[in-house]
């Protein structure tokens, strides 16, 4: 105990802890839009893009998470403008915009001479990196969520349900559509830095895959989510702290193991249901 | 009379370069109750979209003399399998509503014999339940004018007539229905006033 609290008087420790309960708190929030609105195509264009906000910073010297949001935001930007497909979806545009990325990233990886074991810091991240100004960020991109969720609760609810239902109902479907095509962008580049571009899921799609196992609704969904999160979140870093591990790959593995525990709750309730 | 509702003026409407509906008049007043009839292709949804304001007349107007207030149950209710139970899709319906929502809820639901449904996930209904609660949320909506796209289309016979006798419930003078049928029971065991739309025969 006593080494646990000297750990967390150190700034980092301390940084990393409070980083990791805010984002593992409100960023399964955005996951629910993600899971909801099939944004998974475009998930991986926005990790892609972190990658690419990686090698820029290191080669040109630059702060990591302002280049990653400015370039994730750009991406979203430019899907937009290129257009839906036919069958309403974003996944044609950002595939185009996922091999851009990378290959863009390969070029001035290439260029600038940048190390390969200098990008790892991008691919796996650590919340004992963070700085107070990346604190900073998460507490205003935490809010602006909350915010939006709780103000357009029912247009986004009606959404969610149904676009043309909520067209009907008077909802901007477009306008909404693309807030949560950038606050997916802001929440993806920021995760980028506590667990890294390749374990981003980890952190904020399935918290949401195995509260949506037994939600009882949209309101349950939201709130199971952000619980879980939480819960994973703090042991998480405990247990990587306590074992001198990495949180990202603890955190993963938490998140699996609460999927395939919410998957297994869910088998034994429906037999139950079954047998009633 | 009753109050003028809706008035369509020689609307013209498509998608793109297809024109689907062509100078189309119709008038919609409080009370009325009619059956959209018409072959594939005749118009029918693409006139639904042009009312709920969803796509825009090519020419032509689309006057709501007392502004549009419109509630829309579609063909077939969305099923995938995500969270969202009964009670929030009939809340929908009072979105910029400040009524009771609970007691507005209740009744919507009581309306349509659907309060055992309240705590139930919507995904997991079975065909007429989904299109008892949609029909619901319009009501929770107390637009004056309810539009409803086929809703016996995926329904097996015993939901079919109890839907039937729904609708005759809720067709009251206080709101208008038009509701898109190919259904011949529908048809005649409603009896109410029938619009035919032809499909166009230049396309």
């Amino acid at each position: 105990m006593n080494r646990l609290l000297m750990l967390l008087s150190l700034k980092p420790i301390l940084y990393g802890l409070i980083g990791m309960l805010v984002s593992g708190t409100v960023f399964p929030i955005c996951g629910v839009i993600i899971v909801r609105n099939n944004l998974m195509p475009m998930r991986y264009m926005l990790m892609h893009g972190v990658i690419l906000g990686g090698i820029l910073s290191v080669s040109l010297s630059l702060p990591l998470l302002p280049i990653t949001i400015f370039l994730n935001i750009l991406l979203v930007l430019i899907m937009v403008k290129m257009g839906k497909g036919k069958d309403g979806s974003l996944g044609s545009s950002s595939t185009a915009m996922m091999v851009f990325t990378m290959a863009l990233a390969s070029l001035f990886s290439h260029i600038s001479g940048v190390p390969a074991k200098d990008t790892l810091e991008v691919l796996w991240g650590s919340p004992y990196a963070l700085t107070l100004w990346d604190l900073f960020i998460l507490f205003f991109l935490a809010a602006v969520t909350l915010l939006y969720i709780t103000l357009f609760f029912r247009p986004l609810s009606m959404i969610f349900f149904d676009k043309e239902v909520a067209m009907s109902m008077g909802v901007k479907v477009e306008f909404h559509n693309t807030l949560m095509l950038l606050l997916t962008a802001l929440v993806v580049s920021v995760s980028m830095k506590m667990v890294g571009a390749l374990l981003i899921d980890t952190l904020v799609i399935l918290p949401v895959i195995g509260a949506g196992k037994r939600a009882k609704g949209l309101k349950d969904l939201f709130v199971r989510a952000s619980l879980t999160g939480f819960i994973l979140s703090l042991s998480g870093y405990f247990i990587s702290l306590w074992f001198n591990l990495p949180a990202s790959g603890v955190l993963a593995i938490l998140s699996v193991g609460t999927y395939l525990l919410e998957s297994l709750l869910e088998t034994i309730s429906n037999r139950r249901i079954k047998n009633a | 009379m009753l109050p003028l509702l809706l008035c369509l003026d020689h609307v013209s409407a498509g998608y793109g370069e297809k024109v689907i509906i062509k100078d189309f008049s119709l008038s919609i007043n409080k009370g009325d109750h009619i059956l959209l009839l018409g072959p594939n292709g005749s118009g029918k949804t693409t006139l639904f979209r042009l009312i709920l304001g969803i796509i825009q007349p090519i020419k032509g107007n689309v006057l709501f003399p007392n502004g549009r207030s419109v509630s829309y149950a579609r063909q077939d209710p969305p099923s995938s399998p995500f969270p969202i139970s009964v009670e929030e899709v009939v809340e929908m319906g009072l979105w910029r509503s400040g009524r009771d929502k609970e007691r507005t809820i209740d009744e919507a639901l009581a309306m349509t014999d659907a309060l055992h449904l309240k705590k139930r996930l919507f995904h997991s209904l079975s065909g007429g339940e989904r299109q008892r609660v949609s029909l619901a949320r319009c009501l929770a909506q107390n637009s004056p004018l309810i539009l409803l796209d086929e809703p016996s289309s995926f329904l097996d016979r015993e939901s079919r007539d109890s839907f039937i006798s729904l609708m005759e419930k809720v067709a009251t003078k206080d709101r208008a229905i038009i509701a898109i049928t190919h259904d011949s029971s529908v048809i005649e065991k409603l009896g109410w006033k029938e619009v035919h739309l032809e499909r166009r025969k230049d396309e």
